[in-house]
This record gives structure tokens, sequence and C-alpha cells, in this order.
């Protein structure tokens, strides 16, 4: 039974046009527009997070192994590791909306979230796309059923960031039918636990490959669990590989292709991520209300305090922004799918490439979403006051456990890399049609003040200030590009700015489009977008004024700035009352709810 | 053998309550198919998949638009097919039991499951109002259920203890927690139950006429003293407690 | 008539239908008080009951020594057609509100549910109830010329004696044969004071982490106060206390003068249980245990030290 994609929402456009096409609501998938399947999906993943994972969050904590394992094999039964998986191997081959709605709702406990998302996107998608059919047989019922739990094995102690740069060698053995792996992994997600690693190494030293390697294999040991920060309840392992017999059949895809792999894979992971980071902040914002409803300070619950109340707001705004940047961004990657032909030889291939699209857009919802969660969890703590810093509330954990999505799938610093850096390197391909679209600000701003153009409806300002700040970032863009031309890419502060820009074009444009497409003018949703939109113009307008003072100087900058303070004139919006209003709406109900 | 399970849909239990336009407010709020009347489906379920191989297991519900999505949880369950009888209207449990009692006999049911309780109307007649309209038996908080030979047995709640029963089908029961766990819907079953049957009936089609009407609502708010104590100190805790309920509270001498 | 359904046990008439008496006389409305006593050897019932109603009818028959929904339900809807009674009264435990819906529906009757208010408005039945597991309270007015009403135990004060005794008669019934046949029973066994009696209730739910901790935490510290034990459904569940201590929606309903929740996280399914109790002290380690909102006094701390701090406190 294979399962059409929702997808008459979702407009098919390009990866990477969000800064130079405008699209309109109807044009983007939303979280309005579930069908009743996702919703019941989207529901069962909550119940089972709420029935099963949390009342167990202490054994999970205590790394008692076995209650995660046969919460993935629960799992497994109701079909919810399988959602990627073709039917053929015993998973659901649905679309990536639905596998999106998953991630997003089994919160409960940050260890367990990410031990379900290395086995189902980093541990099982390699196989899914790059397996042969006797690799997918052997291997991939086990792991939809949940039996096997899977890991992926790529960073080392000496390469983290710079991937390519691992040293595990693989070396064929003489009578050509195994590879000898040796070498040492570290930071490798669920290795206590996992029936199947995919294991990155070159071999001779030189084609970098992947390599699916059972655990027991004889060579391949696994280190004591790292005692860590946060997700304590993840297994986390170094894996030391002492001529690891694995058989020549076990090569994943073509040798030296193996980089195609691992940074196909990253893209998903980067987008699960954002959806875990928006699970895990609404539960964190939920427990945050719950406590200032119940704490009273001065006579008074602490909702009552602007302090409090402007933690909510901001809070809230950050969740809604995120989920509006993810259901858009997973949203048209579907579009891009669904024209695919799933029976044709080159599908796997093709799926990677659309995805690979949308590169920007999915590092974007990593350090986006990152970030969003860390500044949640940090204000539900704060809330918390001394109860936030002790183990008996959950605001403790949830703090510590957030960090590590900042690091891994990618830091923070390399994923703006990637943004601004893929940006540049289509605009200079022409497969996004950038340049001429700097082109055309460049010479419209300096050609003087423009016509005002007049919005409409209740995020009429909103709108203005959207168009403003996709001018301002092709401006910058085109200003930094002609300052520092092919060496751009070694300016990383002026790269992380213009990533920062970038992703707050994208952020504020899915809010609006989200909020005018549910078409509910008093809405909560008004308010939250316009309350993010003041915060997304700051960061935007900071951005820009750092990257202009990077490229230029003199009286160049002081034509530059008067330009930029033109962009972002704006009359600027009561956040402290929009704060308050959404705060009170929001503890009304007890939790971020529309 | 066809087995009928009537489902409401109620509030989530993590849900507060509040009174909007004289009516407890459900717009916007998350609204599940009650855990009683789950109980209910899956009895049906494993009954088919048991004793009643080969079974028909209809849902069953009564209300507005929106309760389809509880019927389709009862699909998504595994029921072969649901009939929803609309109405914006609150019936009281009588005039819901007349729509039951007809649907039962159109659709020549054999066996009737309704939750003991539902967690809105706080009702237990539905099951048993239904059982006199068809004149048949009924068991009423049933913890545990068996059926061969068109009989049931089991054990359900009364007064004061609990009894093991047996009556013949035709029947009514109600279900007691604890009567078995209700499945999750799985994945594939979720997608399955998009093409099952969902039949809507207007409430029109049954000859209903409700003699109680609802005058007036308010959420009971009991003031709490919400006095919390930090139990690091066990026995300075335990007295402080101790002191409160002697002197406070007044209930310990 | 006003007819009441008389319960009793022992030979004696229960504190519920002493309740209900002070219903029917404070209802306002005119008709004569009729107790009805169904069962078998229930001489010294009907006596008792005829020192507090107007008339008493009285079945006693060998096929009345068990309760049976359907036969109750033809017995009194057979007396209130005769009688032309205006109002049904009967008790709000599991039998009552099984069988008065059947009464209701053979008098095509509207039924109010564990009513905990009752009265007459202008000809028509206005009562209160308890709707949304006990968090709402929905006034409810009943059309038509008769009505059937179960209620709620406890929420009205038993009835002194009349001043003259009643006049007791035989009732002729036809009764119907019951369909459902009991094999076996299990009564509820105590020695301590029941959950419905207590001033006092002592609860323990999963914090207690075993059937020996609700041993040494709950039980130790009922013992020692005189309450009563109560339990969570997740524990019942288990297997680690019996059925009759279920505290919740699916169990018992209680409003003691306090109750003291240990290591009960507070599900709104058995909040609805005993939400009511005057007094409500929790003990949990989970600072964020929804009970917490809903307690007078609450520590956040481990049960295992300070149940016993307790208990060696109150030895004092």
């Amino acid at each position: 039974m294979v399962v059409e994609a929702q997808v008459k929402t979702a407009k098919r456009v390009t990866g990477g046009s969000f800064l130079i096409e405008d699209l309109n609501p109807d044009d983007i998938f939303t979280l309005e527009d579930l069908s009743s399947e996702q919703k019941q999906i989207a529901n069962l993943a909550a119940d089972f997070a709420e029935d099963k994972i949390l009342p167990q969050v202490h054994e999970i904590e205590a790394k008692n192994w076995d209650v995660s394992r046969k919460l993935m094999r629960d799992l497994g039964d109701l079909g919810l590791l399988g959602i990627d998986v073709p039917e053929q191997y015993g998973g659901l081959d649905m679309d990536k909306i639905t596998s999106t709605l998953v991630a997003e709702n089994l919160t409960g406990s940050g260890s367990f979230s990410v031990t379900f998302s290395a086995h189902v996107t980093i541990g099982t998608l390699p196989l899914v796309w790059y397996g042969t059919p006797e690799q997918k047989e052997k291997y991939l019922p086990k792991l939809a059923s949940g039996e096997w739990i899977a890991a992926y094995a790529l960073s080392e102690s000496s390469a983290g960031s710079d991937a390519m740069n691992i040293r595990t060698r693989a070396t064929l053995t003489p009578d050509g039918k195994h590879y000898l792996l040796n070498g040492e992994k570290m930071w490798i997600s669920n290795a206590g636990i996992a029936n199947l690693f995919t294991v990155f190494a070159k071999i001779d030293g030189e084609k970098f490959s992947a390599f699916l390697v059972e655990a027991g294999t004889p060579g391949l040991t696994v280190g004591a669990e790292e005692h860590k920060l946060g997700i304590r309840g993840s297994s986390t392992c170094a894996l030391v590989l002492a001529d690891c017999k694995v058989p020549v059949e076990n090569l994943l895809g073509q040798a030296g292709k193996g980089h195609h792999i691992a940074f196909n894979i990253l893209n998903v992971g980067r987008y699960k991520l954002a959806a875990s980071a928006v699970g895990g902040a609404r539960s964190s914002l939920r427990d945050g209300i719950r406590y200032a409803k119940e704490r009273v300070a001065f006579g008074k619950p602490i909702t009552s305090f602007g302090l409090v109340q402007e933690k909510i707001a901001e809070s809230a705004a950050g969740v809604y922004a995120t989920e509006a940047v993810l259901y858009r961004v997973v949203g048209a990657i579907d579009a891009a799918l669904a024209e695919l032909d799933k029976n044709s030889p080159t599908f796997a291939a093709e799926v990677q490439k659309r995805i690979e699209e949308f590169a920007v857009e999915c590092s974007i919802l990593k350090f986006f979403g990152s970030e969003m969660v860390e500044r949640v969890v940090d204000h539900t703590l704060q809330i918390h006051g001394g109860f936030g810093y002790v183990e008996e509330y959950s605001a403790e954990r949830a703090y510590r456990d957030s960090r590590i999505n900042r690091i891994f799938e990618g830091t923070n610093e390399i994923n703006r890399l990637i943004t601004t850096g893929w940006m540049i390197k289509r605009a200079l391909q022409g497969t996004l049609p950038l340049l001429p679209a700097i082109k055309k600000v460049m010479d419209e701003v300096m050609a003087g003040p423009a016509a005002k153009v007049s919005y409409e409806g209740p995020l009429a300002p909103e709108r203005a200030l959207l168009a403003g700040a996709k001018k301002i970032s092709l401006f910058c863009a085109g200003a930094a590009s002609q300052k520092f031309g092919n060496d751009l890419g070694e300016q990383q502060e002026v790269m992380g700015a213009l990533a920062d820009m970038l992703s707050e074009v994208l952020a504020l444009e899915s809010s609006i489009l989200r909020t005018e497409k549910a078409n509910k003018p008093n809405s909560i949703a008004v308010k939250l977008t316009k309350y993010y939109a003041a915060h997304s113009f700051r960061i935007i307008e900071t951005s820009a004024e750092r990257v202009l003072a990077a490229v230029a100087e003199g009286d160049t900058l002081r034509i530059q700035m008067t330009i930029l303070r033109r962009l972002t004139k704006h009359e600027p919006v009561n956040t402290v009352a929009l704060g308050r209003e959404i705060s009170s709406a929001l503890v009304e109900v007890g939790r971020y709810r529309l | 053998m066809r087995i009928l399970t009537v489902v409401r849909q109620v509030l989530d239990a993590e849900e507060s309550v509040n009174i909007q336009e004289g009516a407890v407010a459900l717009d916007g709020r998350k609204l599940v198919l009650d855990t009683m009347d789950e109980y209910g489906v899956e009895e049906a379920l494993r009954l088919r998949e048991g004793a009643a191989a080969g079974a028909e297991v209809v849902a069953l519900a009564i209300g507005p638009a929106r309760t389809e999505e509880a019927l389709r949880s009862a699909l998504a369950m595994g029921a072969d097919r649901a009939i929803l009888v609309e109405t914006e209207t609150p019936l009281d449990v009588i005039a819901v039991s007349a729509v039951v009692a007809q649907v039962a006999q159109s659709e020549k049911i054999d066996l009737i499951f309704c939750g003991g309780q539902q967690a809105d109307w706080d009702s237990h007649a539905l099951g048993a109002a239904t059982a006199e309209r068809l004149q048949w038996p009924q068991a009423t908080w049933t913890s545990l259920l068996a059926l061969q030979g068109g009989m049931l047995s089991g054990k359900h709640d009364v007064d004061g203890g609990s009894e093991s029963f047996a009556v013949p089908l035709p029947a009514v029961v109600t279900t007691q927690q604890g009567l078995n766990e209700p499945r999750y819907p799985t994945l594939p079953n979720i997608m399955k139950a998009k093409r099952k049957e969902l039949r809507r009936v207007p409430l029109t089609e049954y000859g209903v006429s409700a003699k109680l009407r609802v005058v007036g609502v308010e959420v009971q708010v009991k003031q709490r003293r919400k006095n919390i104590i930090d139990g690091k100190d066990a026995s300075a805790a335990a007295a402080t407690l101790i002191d409160l309920l002697r002197h406070d509270a007044g209930v310990i001498g | 008539m006003i007819l009441l359904v008389a319960e009793h046990a022992n030979g004696k008439l229960s504190k519920s239908t002493l309740e209900m008496t002070t219903v029917a006389r404070g209802m306002g409305r005119e008709g004569a008080i009729t107790l009805l006593v169904l069962g078998s050897n229930v001489a010294s019932v009907a006596a008792q009951a005829a020192l507090f109603a107007e008339q008493v009818l009285v079945a006693d028959k060998p096929e009345l020594a068990q309760y049976d929904a359907e036969v109750w339900a033809a017995a009194v809807a057979q007396i209130a057609r005769e009688g032309e009674a205006h109002t049904i009264l009967i008790g709000g435990g599991r039998s009552g509100r099984e069988y008065s819906p059947r009464v209701a529906v053979k008098l095509d009757a509207p039924l109010i549910e564990d009513a905990i208010t009752l009265a007459d408005r202008n000809g028509a039945l206005v009562a209160a109830h308890y709707t949304f597991l006990s968090r709402v309270t929905e006034t409810v007015e009943a059309q038509g010329p008769v009505t059937v009403v179960t209620i709620k135990p406890g929420s009205f004060p038993p009835a002194q004696p009349a001043s003259a005794a009643g006049e007791q008669y035989d009732a002729e019934l036809d009764l119907p044969q019951p369909r459902l046949r009991i094999t076996g029973k299990t009564a509820e066994k105590s020695e301590r004071i029941s959950l419905a009696d207590a001033d006092l209730v002592v609860s323990g739910g999963r914090g207690v982490e075993s059937p020996e901790g609700f041993k040494q935490l709950v039980e130790a510290l009922a013992d020692q106060l005189g309450a009563a034990v109560g339990a969570t459904r997740a524990i019942v569940d288990a297997g680690w206390r019996p059925y009759s201590e279920q505290v919740g929606q699916t169990g018992k309903t209680v409003q003691p003068k306090a109750y003291i929740a240990v290591g009960i996280s507070g599900a709104v399914q058995h909040l609805s249980g005993m939400n009511k109790s005057k007094f409500i002290v929790a003990i949990n380690k989970d600072a964020n245990a929804p009970i917490f909102k809903i307690a007078d006094y609450g520590i956040v701390g481990d049960v295992h030290q300070i149940i016993p701090a307790m208990i060696d406190e109150l030895r004092k």
C-alpha cells in the first residue's frame, strides 16, 4: 500500500529560491493543512510519548537500555520506524511530512528522541537510498521492526566538522572477500545498543566509502559510554576498529562515493532535528506555563508579571516561526519528490538530488531550530527560578539535553557557512538566478528612494518588512561579493551574518504566509507573527550593519548605510502589549495552542 | 455476528475545563475517543479475533460533524465500518439511547458495547437505557468477558464487590477499566481506515425528542491553598505537615 | 405519589435511603412520600421504612432475594404507573444507576443522574449534578409529567423519623425472569473503616513503588490515623491492591475531611473521585505532578522517608 504524499497544497518550488521568489499563502504547506490521517499519526506519536516514553524517563536517563530497546520494538510494531522504508522491506513508504510529524511528536525524553532519530534517519536512510536489493532484504526489515537498532559512524576524534579528513582505513584482503577496517570513531549515537553500523572509511586511505558493519563483527569494539552533559539516556560511545573484517558485500554504495551518502543524509537529519526541536520547545513551554501559573510571588501567580509574560511570548513566537519554516520546507520537498517515479531504477538518486536542492533550507532549519529550542528551555528554566536548577524538575534536564543540538548534525557554525556558501555557489553556477536579482536590487537602491508599495491585510506592515528584508539581504550579499569575490568563503563572520539574514527572511516569510493562509484575522497566530517579525527584523538590521561595516568604509559605507536606513525604516510595533496578549492567551489554555 | 460499539468524543484528560457561552469550550481543544468506550471497541475486536471469528464490528457515534474523528480512531483500531448520526444539539442519554436502539435494530446487531461512563456527561445510563429499549439484558461495569455458544460470561462490578455472571445474547455490555488494554492504531491501520465506510445520517432520520434540557453550567473551582513544602529534610517536612493538619485544617487531634 | 426505592442491607435501611427521604420532603412537590421495599425477609426493613415515609409498599418474596436490574426496573415501573408517581427517586449506587435508566425508558420519562440538588420550579424538576469528571456543575430541567432521579449518596443529610408512622401495604408485582445469571460473588471485606464512611483517607499510587511499599507507607499511616485506605487505578491494575480500594472515575468517589495522597501523580480520572475532599494533602517526588495543583498542602520529597517520619511524629 503505497500512500501518496499530501502535496496538493504545496507548489513545486526550487530549493533556495525563497530569497528571490515571492510565494502566495496557498503555495506552501502549513501545520494547518494536515490531513485527518496525518493528524491521527501525529496523535499516535504524541500518545505513545505520553503513555510510554514519559513515564520511563528516569529509567532511560539511568541508561537502562532494555527500556529503550523495548520502546523501539513497540514503535516498530506500530509502524513508526518504517515510514521512510519501502513496503517490500517492511516499511510504509510514506511522505516526509508524516515522518516529520512523528519526529516532532515523539517527545518526553530528549535522550530517547536521539535514539529514535539516529536509528530512523541516519541509521536507516543510507540503506534505503544506497543499499543493494540483497542488503536491503537482509537488514531493512529488522530495522523497520525495531528488532535491530542502527547507528551511523562517521565522526572521529580528530575529524568532526572536517568529515572528509577521517583516518579510518579499509583495505581489501588478498582473497578479495573482505575489507579490513582499521581506525576509530567517536561520538557514535546508539553505539552501545546498535546491531548495525554504517561506518565510513577510506579504501586505501583515499576512497571515501561506507560499510555496513554488524555488531559483534570480529575487530569491532564498542567503547565505554561517554559521561555527557545531556541526553544521558542516549548511548554515545567510541568505536575501535582493529582489522575489523567486513564482507565485500557490505560495501554500501560505490567505493569512493561515500561522501554522497554522508552529505545527503545530513540534509534529512537537519530538518528532522528542527522537528524534534519544535516538539521539545512546545513541551518546555508547556512546563514553563504550568509552573508560572502555580508559582505565587508578591501575592500573585508569576504569570501576572511582564518579564515572565515576555519569556512566554518570545518562546511561543519562536515555536510558531520554526513550525512555519519546517512545514513549508518539508512540504516543498514532498512536492519535489511527488514528481518522481518510484519504480525508476534511478529513484533513490533522484530523491537525494531533489532533497539536496533544499540543502540551504535544511541547514537553516538546523541552526534556527536548535537555537530556538535553546532559548525556550532557557526561558523555562529561568521561569522556574531555583527550582529550574534542581533535578526534581524536568526544566533542568531539558536545558542540558538541548545543548547538543548546536553541535551534532553539523555544528551551527558549519551550517551557517553551508547556508551562505551554497547560495553563492548556486548563484555562480547559475542554477539560482541570484546574481540578476542582486543586480536588480543594487540598481534599484542606488537609484534613490523608490515609490512606496502598499500591502493589505492585518500583516501589511510585516509584508513591507519582508520586502525590505529580502532587498537588504540581496544588497548585503551583493556588497560582500563585490568586496571579497571568491574569497568570501574565508570571511566566516560575514558569511555567518549573511546566513542569519537568510534564515530570518525564510522565517519571516514562512510565518507571514502561514498566518495569511489560515486567514483568522484576530487570532493568536497574527500576534505571534507580528511579535516574531519585530524580533526578526532587528536581527536583519544588525546583521546587515555588521556586514556593510566589514565590506565597506568611508564614503562607500556612508552611502550604503543611507540605503540601509531607507530600507529598514519602519514604525515599530508595540511588542510589550503584543507579548502580554500572547502570554495571556497561552496561559489561559495552559500551553502553546493556537 | 455483528457487534455495535458506541463511542463518544470527549475532551482529552490533559485539557482544562472552561465555560464559554454557557457550555464547556470544546473549540480548538484536543478531543479524543473516550477511554471507557475504547475498551468496548477493543473488546469487540478481540471477540472478532477469537470467539466470534468473522464478526463485523460497527462503530456508532451520535454527535456533531467533528465526531467523525473519534469514529476514524475506532476504524483505525480495526472496526470494520462506522455510522455517524449527526446532530449539533447535545442530547440527553435517554434520547441518545433511542437512536442507538434503532440503529441496533436496523443493523441487526447481536451485541452492543459502550463505556460504563464517559468523561463529559459522566452518565452511567446509555447501556441500560438502550438495553431496555431493545428488551435485552445488560451487564454493566464489566471487567472480564468471554463468549461461548451464544452465551456471554464474565465478571462485573456491583455495589460492594464484584460478581461473575452469565447472560445470553443478544445483550448490552458496558465496560469497566481492566476489561482489556486498548491497542494503539498502527500506522498501516490508520491509512487503511481512510477507505472504510463511514456513513453519515442526520438525526432527523430517527424520531427522538429530548426531555431534559440544560439550564446552567458552572465550573467548580475550589480554592486550594497550594502550600508546597520542600521535602528534603523528611522529619522537618513531616512535622510541618502534621502541624498544618492539626491546627490549620483541624482534621487530626 | 413520590416514589422512593428503599435500599437495605442486613435488615436495615441504608443511609442513602434516608438521604433520599430528605430530598423527597424538601423538593417542593405534593404527593405521598412512598417507600418501596423490595426483597426477601424484609419485615424489619419495612417497619423501619414506615418511620420515615407516609406509606410503605412491600414486596417480600424469595424471587427478590437477589437484586437484578431487569426485575427491579419492572417492579419500580409497575408501582410507579399504578401509583401515578410523578417523581421516582433511586439511590445513586451502582445498582440504582443501572436500573433507573430502564425505569425511565419504561415510563417514557426523563432521567436525572446523580443529583446533588433537586427542586420543583413551576412544575418542572430542576436538579444540579456533576459532569466532566466532577469538574463542572450542570443544572438540568426535566420536562413531562414523570421524572426518574438518582440521588448522589452523601449529598443530603439523612432524614429524621416522621412524627407518625406510615401505612404498610403489600405490593403485587408481575416480575420477569432474570436473564443475567450470577455464578459467583466476591464481596469487599475489610476490618478497616470503609472509604464511604471515613473522615480521613490515606491513598497510595505508583510512587510507593511496590506492594510492600504500600503496606509500609499507606496502610501504616492509615492505621496510625484511623483512616480508610485508597488506591489509584495504576496500582489496582498492577494487582497490588483490590479494586474495592480504588478511588476515581471508575472506582469510588469520596469526600472525606482530609485526603492524603501518597506517591500519586494526579491523573484527572483519579482527581474526579476525590477533588471534593475538604483538605487535600499530597506527597510526591515529582514537583510537576498534577496533584499539587489541587493540594492544600504538598510536600515535594521522598515518600519513603516522609511517611515514616509522619508516623513517628504521630506516635509521639
